[in-house]
């Protein structure tokens, strides 16, 4: 089972996405700001990080290049969680050092194989 | 004017000027006060002055007292008077010496051409003088002094050979300009008409008679017997008819030479001349020769002198009534110019009267700074003796004036530039035009200028525009969709049972809620797309992938659909379909919505995807077996927004924004769409794509 760290400031998207991750078993570290976020992955060593883009005050892009600046996090995947790419958000996502991305609204029926396909590319 | 019609004149001008330098006769003119206007270098050498300049300006009375009362200063004052060109010759007492004078009146003055012919007279009347004989020599010379009719001079010179040699009978033949025929040259005073006229029309040659050969050799011959001499042979019976039997005949001759007749003496008895009768036909032949030279070289000269005043009549014409300025200043030593005349125009057009020009030196009438300027081109057109041109601003009276300058010098036989001859092209109100051309052009730059900053700015806002339309995308996605997320994930969970068990009407319900929230989605996802081509933000993907499995992934997305409605899916690919270059996902788009669309709009049978190659294109065509579309609808069908009437009186679930988006999305793709469609029987939309292929 793995740890997680989900940075989400949506109250009601953080409490989905734990609950489906938790029904699995795995074990979710939630973090409602990107700050709050960097702070967590310090202390809480996650095996992996689902990042939402879209944060307020610091974005998910300079979270996650924050995040790849501590070596303990270097092979810790990071995966965006977006709703809607624009153009160039793609590139955006991969060059701020995430492994892919996952589109909003997520679906319940698929949402855990997918998590669990990133993981195991690691 | 043009500046090569301005350029001709002032060499014509030039031109007409230095032949008035270069004629040997002198040639002055004479303003109504008697006053030199003009001297040409030949007048200024016989009048016995260094320099035509010393005259110019004089008064002619003043200068030569001793003429008045003089028989040429009645014939200057009468031809003033009566304006009418009188001719005179008439020998100076002061100077010991002849002249001849040709006046020509005008409303200026006089213009006077004349010639010393001293050596002339004298030559005259040494002849006259040898021939100390004829008693009517004092007779002759005042006629040939006072230029006779050549008639009346040949007259008088027969008789006085008859005069002096009893029995003669005198007549002059001339030559006729072909050098051949002959005819009379003056009536003779003693022969019959009847005899003299016979001749005309006659031939010259080597045996035609005493005169006829005369004329053809050249030399005197002398016939003593008529009756006798083979010479006389074709015209020997006339001269016997009228009782001629001696001849002797003397040609005349020009001064250069050239045979103008014959001067013959006739006897009615056999007879040989003596020394002084031959010496005296002689003589006779002489003065007619110069008679007859002289009624020649006043025609001549007549000629050249109504040409000249042809040429000044109508250059005085053109000074007058052109439109140039035109003015003539006498170069009298370095640096000092002096006005000689202006024309009309150059009052007109300055404003300054003739009176304040006339006489006055440049110095006097120009201001500085032009006049630095002007000297130096003068000096200039002086030095290189060439026509000098320039441009001009000056204030004048009558304002300011801008003008296209020319000066030409006009020199002496000497190679001395005596005069200047200048021309004013009036070029203001052309500069003036220029300057309006230039101002407006310049309002015109300023214009564009100012209309390309609005532009960049309204691409500056545009541009910003754009990016608060990308901002609003995002954000707007963003905001959309998160309520969306949690509402379907709760939906989804709660279906699911993760979250415990539910019993079948709350399924039933909670499957309504998530169906209504996942139309909704949709939408919003249409919506998006659509703006984001809009709006250029549509990302397109492209790579290699194959077709076929795009299509069995779209068909398996919309599988559950057509179950539900009883319709059968199927897929067919020609050979050769199978790994294109293209964005897959929306390629997969673009076949969902027409898949699903197909579905909506047909009761009973079949969908068909079928996938060829054309021309290197893929094209896939979504077959339905539907409701079809009429005819007249066809061209509404990719607008967004529109659904077409379905005729059973419901609109079909949908965005209506599904064709529109298909359409754009092909483009983008670099493809386009069109549909076929019978109503009633079907539809079938077909979307051909470049393959990109595998080598592009």
């Amino acid at each position: 089972m793995a740890r997680i760290l989900i940075i989400e400031d949506n109250e009601q998207n953080l409490y989905l996405v734990t609950f489906i991750l938790e029904k699995s078993g795995h074990t979710v570290i939630p973090a409602r700001t990107g700050e709050e976020g960097i702070k967590a992955a310090q202390t809480a060593n996650p095996d992996m990080v689902l990042l939402d883009v879209q944060l307020p005050g610091m974005d998910g892009y300079a979270v996650a290049r924050k995040l790849k600046e501590h070596p303990a996090m270097a092979d810790v995947p990071i995966v965006a969680v977006t709703s809607y790419a624009m153009v160039g958000d793609r590139e955006r996502v991969m060059d701020a050092g995430c492994i892919g991305y996952l589109e909003k609204p997520i679906n319940p029926e698929t949402f855990m194989g997918e998590v669990l396909q990133f993981l195991r590319q690691e | 004017m043009s500046e090569e019609s301005r350029r001709t004149e002032a060499e014509d001008s030039s031109f007409l000027r230095s032949i008035i330098e270069r004629v040997s006769d002198g040639f002055v003119a004479l303003d109504r006060d008697w006053k030199y206007a003009y001297v040409n270098q030949k007048a200024a050498e016989l009048l016995q002055r260094k320099r035509p300049e010393d005259l110019l300006g004089k008064h002619i009375w003043t200068e030569f007292p001793d003429g008045v009362g003089q028989p040429f200063y009645h014939a200057y004052h009468r031809a003033m008077e009566t304006q009418q060109p009188v001719v005179i010759e008439e020998h100076y007492d002061p100077w010991d010496r002849w002249f001849e004078n040709r006046i020509f009146p005008s409303e200026q003055g006089l213009t006077i051409y004349f010639t010393e012919i001293t050596d002339r007279k004298r030559a005259e009347l040494t002849i006259l003088n040898n021939a100390t004989l004829l008693d009517k020599e004092n007779r002759l010379l005042s006629m040939l002094a006072r230029g006779a009719p050549l008639e009346e001079v040949l007259v008088t010179v027969m008789q006085t050979v008859e005069s002096q040699s009893s029995g003669t009978l005198c007549s002059v033949l001339v030559l006729e300009e072909d050098g051949v025929r002959i005819r009379a040259g003056a009536p003779s005073p003693s022969l019959p008409e009847d005899f003299t006229r016979a001749f005309d029309g006659a031939a010259i040659g080597p045996r035609e008679g005493s005169c006829g050969t005369a004329m053809y050799t050249g030399k005197q011959v002398i016939v003593t017997d008529v009756q006798s001499d083979p010479l006389w042979e074709n015209y020997r019976g006339i001269a016997l008819s009228f009782g001629l039997r001696a001849c002797w005949s003397n040609p005349i001759l020009s001064r250069e030479g050239k045979v103008l007749g014959s001067f013959a003496m006739y006897y009615r008895e056999v007879r040989t001349p003596t020394a002084f009768e031959k010496r005296l036909i002689e003589l006779a032949a002489q003065v007619a020769g110069i008679a007859i030279d002289r009624k020649k070289e006043s025609e001549t000269r007549k000629k050249a002198e109504n040409l000249l005043l042809e040429r000044e009549r109508s250059l005085s014409s053109v000074y007058a009534t052109v439109g140039d300025i035109l003015f003539h200043v006498a170069v009298e030593g370095p640096g000092i110019y002096r006005w000689i005349s202006v024309n009309p125009a150059f009052v007109i057009v300055t404003g300054i009267p003739e009176a304040l020009v006339l006489g006055k030196t440049v110095d006097e009438v120009i201001p500085e700074p032009s006049l630095s300027m002007v000297k130096a081109k003068y000096q200039e057109a002086i030095d290189t003796g060439r026509i000098v041109q320039w441009e001009e601003t000056s204030n004048y009276p009558a304002g300011r004036l801008i003008g296209e300058v020319s000066i030409a010098p006009v020199m002496s036989a000497d190679g001395v530039c005596t005069h200047l001859v200048g021309a004013v092209h009036d070029i203001t109100r052309h500069k003036q035009l220029e300057e309006d051309l230039r101002r407006l052009n310049a309002e015109l730059e300023e214009r564009v200028r100012i209309r390309t900053d609005e532009l960049a700015e309204a691409a500056d806002r545009a541009k910003h525009a754009d990016r608060l339309k990308s901002a609003f995308l995002a954000t707007m996605s963003h905001e959309l969709r998160t309520p969306l997320n949690s509402i379907l994930g709760f939906t989804g969970v709660l279906l699911q049972g993760l979250a415990g068990d539910l019993n079948a009407e709350q399924k039933k319900q909670l499957a309504m809620a998530r169906d209504s929230a996942r139309h909704l989605l949709d939408l919003i996802n249409d919506v998006l797309d659509l703006s984001r081509i809009e709006a250029g933000q549509m990302e397109i993907v492209r790579a290699p992938f194959d077709m076929r499995l795009a299509v069995e992934a779209a068909l398996s997305l919309a599988g559950p659909l057509a179950a539900k409605k009883g319709l059968a899916l199927n897929a067919s690919f020609s050979a050769g379909v199978g790994i294109v270059v293209s964005d897959r996902r929306r390629v997969e788009q673009i076949l969902i919505n027409l898949v699903n669309n197909a579905i909506k709009f047909t009761v009973r049978g079949h969908v068909d995807v079928e996938c060829s190659l054309s021309d290197g294109n893929l094209v896939a065509t979504v077959r339905d077996t539907g409701i079809g579309i009429q005819e007249d609808k066809l061209p509404l069908l990719f607008k967004p927004f529109q659904q077409i009437e379905s005729g059973l009186g419901r609109r079909h679930e949908g965005t209506g924004l599904g064709l529109s988006i298909c359409k754009q999305l092909v483009q983008l793709l670099g493809g386009h769409m069109e549909v076929k469609s019978k109503f009633g029987e079907g539809s079938a939309f077909s979307f051909c794509l470049p393959c990109g292929s595998t080598h592009g």
